[in-house]
């Protein structure tokens, strides 16, 4: 059998059998498995559904390729690979220590635990969980590339044959039995986005006409005024004078600015306009004042618009 | 702005028991002269009961006033 593990992306990687046979004698067969992984399948999904944990390969030490993709398998080509993903560094943990912790007490992998185990977490129990983390020497080899003249260190006690199957388990763990994934629930409908209704002068005749309940109608502008300062919502909180409308009664006019013109009835709507107290601090300015304060005020609005 | 969050609360909370429409006074000059806008916000509440005179007020108002506002128009009303 000629089983290739490829990466999620669907290539196709390394022949595991070719491998074990020739390059890497360190590398353990795929169990007899009823649902064998197609060639495209991502090994870790096999990896935790067996229940077994198996070591495809080994990184080449120093190879950083797969801390780079610490989602895929890392492919050293001649070496094989092993599925690893986190945040490990190559340094630390490249294959000769990751192999080397394997061999040296497999027995203290629990196949449960790593089952349940992600790719990274498992990683992370070969290394630490054990209780084998890489010493000082195993980081100086592994940033060397495994040859002849640098390999691997092993235990004197592993019988390695150039196969090796992980222990079983006594008692296999029962499947688990998770329910089939339902639906999920109906969302529930979204509530209703009453939003006032924005109309002009006939639409509010109408909706005064045929009105049925209480009717709220908000008298609003997007022109905030000039200068002032405090924020919009400061501005908006206080009422603003609608000058442009030459709606200020006379003796307002009076009693707050002081070069109005003698008659506001008479006069022109500009007229009026040309005064704003849009600072609000009850002087009144010209428009031309306000825009200029306004700029130099630090406020959000522009200046009073003068119709 | 403000005051728009508010209404739009009220709008959701009450739903159909009130119809919460706005204007524009800068493109409805005529109709906010002729209503005699003088400050802005300002709101008028108008009930169903066509008897009954509208209510204005002026300025920010929260939207538990506003509720509370509308709920005495409906008891009116009812």
């Amino acid at each position: 059998m000629n089983r290739t593990v490829g990466d999620r992306n669907g290539r196709p990687g390394l022949a595991l059998e070719n491998r074990d046979k020739k390059e890497n004698p360190f590398a353990f067969p795929l169990p007899p498995s009823s649902s064998s992984p197609s060639p495209a399948r991502h090994p870790s999904r096999s990896f935790k559904k067996d229940g077994q944990l198996f070591l495809l390969g080994r990184v080449a030490a120093g190879d950083r390729r797969w801390a780079r993709r610490p989602h895929r398998f890392a492919e050293a080509p001649g070496r094989g690979s092993v599925p690893l993903a986190g945040n490990f560094k190559g340094e630390k943990f490249g294959g000769a220590s990751l192999l080397a912790v394997i061999l040296r007490e497999p027995s203290k992998i629990d196949p449960h635990q790593a089952a349940n185990a992600k790719p990274a977490s498992s990683a992370w129990l070969l290394a630490f969980g054990g209780g084998y983390g890489a010493d000082d020497a195993d980081r100086r080899r592994c940033r060397r590339p495994l040859s002849a003249a640098n390999p691997p260190r092993l235990p004197p006690s592993a019988d390695l044959p150039g196969r090796h199957r992980w222990p079983q388990s006594p008692a296999p763990a029962p499947a688990l039995s998770l329910p089939p994934p339902s639906s999920p629930p109906p969302r529930p409908p979204p509530p209703p986005q009453a939003k006032p209704e924005k109309v002009d002068a006939a639409g509010l005749e109408v909706a005064i006409a045929e009105r049925t309940g209480p009717l709220v109608v908000d008298f609003y502008a997007t022109w905030q005024g000039g200068g002032g300062g405090g924020g919009l919502a400061q501005q908006h909180r206080r009422t603003r004078p609608v000058s442009h409308l030459g709606l200020r009664s006379l003796a307002s006019a009076r009693r707050r600015g002081p070069r109005l013109p003698s008659t506001v009835s008479g006069c022109q709507r500009s007229a009026v306009a040309a005064v704003s107290d849009n600072r609000g601090d009850g002087r009144w300015r010209s428009a031309a004042a306000v825009a200029i304060a306004g700029r130099g005020g630090g406020g959000r609005g522009r200046g009073g618009t003068a119709t | 702005m403000v005051l728009a969050k508010e209404l739009e609360e009220v709008a959701v909370e009450l739903g159909d028991k009130v119809r919460i429409l706005k204007v524009d006074c800068d493109e409805e000059e005529d109709l906010a002269a002729q209503l005699q806008i003088r400050g802005l916000p300002t709101l008028i509440f108008i009930s169903p009961d066509k008897t009954k005179p509208a209510l204005r007020t002026e300025g920010m108002l929260p939207a538990e006033q506003i509720k509370e506002i509308i709920e005495n128009e409906l008891q009116g009303s009812g």
